[in-house]
């Protein structure tokens, strides 16, 4: 855990006849805690109403790329959502469409890589494969798949389609990601028949770029989902609930595969004293929170059973859903949060998607207050 | 119809744009310069194109490749992912991405077509095709529906579409082929209008399409002689005085009638892929090829390695300059064109083909179209 990171080797699920290459991007650094900034294609990153609240311009995003680029910064992952929360600010109802969106960021930079998020019920695999292949040759490498199967059923009936059963759910994931590395890797043609397709003569080129293919990610909780991520992907996005036993989960799973990368959410709120930021904090959740969005979003995960919850403890999941959409809080002083994620390094994870409250007007932060508290802990490396 | 100020909306009165870069082997010739479609070059071509003024790219979907020699459009990149990093790259062109409808489902599309929008600023639009090719469909495993259906289901499709860009509020689609709940999505489109929307289609179904729900038509010609009746045909669709009538082309030229001879030779008859283009014509006629005579087979084949069958602008410099013009005569808006390789020949396009385009004032000089502006 001390030691070097872990190598991300991207290649294990790629038939034998494949180049066997590693890629070279920032996500293979040596850097042994990676940070990403976490979904910036979405409007409110934190559930506010405060006038800095991130609206998800196209602009602003090029700028928070470049500046997260240029910063040295690992990786953009983008969130998949279709439908906002409502509420006053109706919470991700402004959003890009990943795979264009990643396209699009990967031409305007240099270094870093980007991932897009893909509900694999919603894109015929034949297509993604090829639309994340231009997204790779645009990039250069540096382009990463997120695949994840679904959860909002809200979203899934704008699409007319049907959310399978959850176990399910990755029986028809493990079908669709066989066809893109299929599409990725087979020379020849080749016919594809499963529970869920029935493809003939499936092929693609050009190929991935390099010889190599995209990182895939998957997200998932469950045994059922990190027993997937473990076969068929190079990364594990996780969702930390309890920090004290993090140290634990990520043992079990690396029991599973060596090699998986281990990443979570969180969302970072800083600022040069734990009192500065705590009054931030109160500002833009407390105050200025969108409770209405927080309130109709837990209902929404929760499907029904949220009426069982006791008052304080939906009070504080809506309070941690306002503040970065319920992901892992990083949130303190300068210090205090270098030292929390020195705390998520040690305890085995490879790095961290962030949201910000807005990710232009905090990168400063970022850049000057954290990432150097980041290097004096041995974490990283400067960037030059 | 859309309110922008793109330079598909500029005052040229033949628009020019490329078309098919995304896809390998415009020419399916085995000459090394043939079009390899690598991103750089892609990125390259786009960028000198939107630097010499011409209006539009307008890309090709294609999954598999023709085989032959070559494999032609064996290699390619998917549209959408392809316009939204051009737009990233360009300043003044317009990017289009060309869907398949039934591949792609509507949702999706608005939302990617929105970010490309964004991405471009309003420089981006949509070429709506159905689909032919009953083996692409089978590697997506979707089969292709009956020629006239296949436009009622893209009906349906582009109004899901045109909704969810209009519409403030969610709202229900019961149709024949989608049934969907409270559907919508933000952002909207870029500025007050939407992307410009363009068809492909000459069977009366696919022009009657093109004319209700689109903006563009985008034509398969062939015979110069017949362009204005062709023309005169769609433009009496009710509703088709406002829409814009394109055509695909490819462009081959030198300075001479003789040296531009000269060429075609070597990139057709010495070096042309020939069993590539066999497939393609046998592929097309789905069955149907037997039948034809071996002359006629010869010379399809030959405009299949020419630019993938589409209309041969072929000539010196003056020759070409004054085929725009008559095409422009009988009635068309524009023409995409497919060339040997985007990047060698952009410097004849731009620096031989334009200035003649605008003596015959067919087309401002760049200078003076942003005076305008």
């Amino acid at each position: 855990m001390g030691s070097a990171s872990v190598e991300l080797m991207p290649h294990d699920e790629l038939s034998t006849g494949a180049a066997k290459r590693a890629r070279h991007t920032r996500m293979q650094n040596g850097n042994r805690f990676k940070l990403g900034l976490f979904g910036m294609n979405c409007s409110g990153s934190v559930a506010t109403t405060a006038p800095e609240r991130w609206n998800a311009g196209w602009l602003e995003n090029r700028e928070a790329a470049r500046l997260a680029d240029a910063a040295g910064i690992e990786f953009l992952l983008p969130i998949a959502r279709w439908l906002g929360y409502g509420g006053v600010t109706d919470r991700q109802g402004t959003s890009f469409e990943t795979l264009s969106w990643a396209s699009a960021l990967l031409a305007a930079t240099r270094e870093i890589v980007t991932f897009a998020t893909v509900h694999v019920p919603l894109v015929n695999p034949v297509f993604a494969a090829k639309s994340s292949v231009t997204a790779d040759h645009v990039g250069q490498g540096r382009f990463g798949l997120n695949v994840v199967s679904g959860w909002n059923v809200d979203e899934f009936e704008m699409f007319g389609a049907r959310l399978l059963d959850h176990d399910d759910r990755y029986g028809y994931t493990e079908e669709w990601i066989s066809v893109v590395k299929g599409i990725w890797s087979e020379t020849t043609p080749f016919d594809y028949s499963g529970k869920h397709f029935n493809l003939r003569n499936v092929g693609g080129k050009p190929k991935p770029w390099d010889g190599t293919h995209p990182l895939l990610m998957s997200a998932g909780s469950s045994p059922a989902g990190r027993a997937f991520a473990t076969r068929h992907a190079d990364c594990l996005f996780m969702v930390i609930s309890d920090e004290a036993k993090l140290a634990d989960e990520i043992v079990a799973l690396r029991a599973g595969k060596k090699a998986l990368g281990l990443f979570a959410s969180g969302h970072l709120m800083c600022r040069a004293t734990a009192k500065e930021t705590r009054e931030y904090y109160h500002y833009l959740v407390q105050e200025k929170g969108d409770w209405e969005a927080a309130e109709t979003a837990i209902r929404k995960r929760l499907a029904g059973d949220s009426r069982s919850l006791p008052h304080d403890r939906l009070r504080a999941m809506m309070e941690r859903f306002i503040s970065g959409g319920g992901t892992f809080p990083v949130i303190g002083s300068y210090d205090e949060v270098a030292a929390i994620l020195k705390r998520l390094s040690d305890a085995g994870l490879n790095g961290m998607a962030l949201a910000s409250v807005n990710y232009v007007q905090e990168m400063p932060i970022i850049r000057d207050e954290v990432l150097p508290r980041l290097e004096r802990l041995g974490l990283r490396e400067p960037q030059h | 119809m859309t309110t922008r100020a793109t330079r598909m909306q500029n005052v040229n009165r033949f628009k020019l744009g490329l078309f098919g870069m995304n896809c390998s082997g415009s020419f399916a010739t085995t000459a090394p310069e043939r079009w390899q479609a690598g991103w750089p070059e892609n990125l390259e071509a786009a960028r000198l194109a939107d630097e010499a003024g011409l209006e539009f790219i307008l890309p090709i979907a294609r999954w598999m490749g023709y085989g032959g020699q070559t494999d032609r459009q064996g290699t390619s990149f998917e549209s959408l992912s392809w316009a939204s990093a051009l737009l990233a790259s360009t300043e003044g062109i317009v990017a289009f991405s060309t869907i398949h409808v039934p591949l792609v489902h509507p949702v999706f599309a608005a939302k990617s077509i929105v970010t490309a929008d964004h991405v471009g600023q309003g420089r981006f639009g949509i070429n709506i095709v159905s689909g032919w090719n009953v083996e692409e469909f089978a590697m997506f495993g979707i089969p292709l529906r009956e020629h006239d259906e296949r436009y009622d289901y893209s009906g349906e499709w582009v109004s899901i579409l045109k909704k969810i860009y209009s519409e403030s509020g969610p709202f229900d689609y019961d149709g024949k082929y989608f049934s969907l709940k409270n559907v919508g999505g933000k952002p909207k489109p870029w500025g007050s209008g939407r992307p410009m929307l363009m068809s492909a289609g000459s069977s009366p179904a696919g022009r009657n399409f093109a004319v209700k729900h689109t903006d563009c038509l985008f034509m398969v010609i062939t015979e110069e002689a017949k362009i204005a009746s062709d023309v005169a045909q769609a433009r009496a669709v009710p509703g088709a005085e406002k829409v814009g009538l394109y055509a695909s082309g490819h462009l081959l030229c030198r300075r001479t009638a003789k040296e531009t001879e000269d060429y075609y030779h070597y990139l057709v008859r010495e070096k042309g892929d020939w069993e590539a283009a066999e497939q393609i014509i046998a592929k097309r006629a789905a069955g149907n090829s037997q039948s034809l005579s071996p002359e006629l087979m010869r010379r399809m084949m030959e405009r299949v390695i020419s630019g993938g069958a589409t209309f041969p602008v072929i000539g010196s410099y003056d020759e070409v300059a004054e085929k725009f013009l008559r095409l422009s005569e009988a009635g068309l808006d524009g023409m995409a064109l497919i060339l040997v390789n985007y990047v060698r020949e952009m410097p004849v396009l731009r620096d031989e083909v334009l200035p003649r385009l605008e003596r015959l004032q067919l087309r401002a000089g760049r200078c003076e179209l942003e005076r305008r502006v």
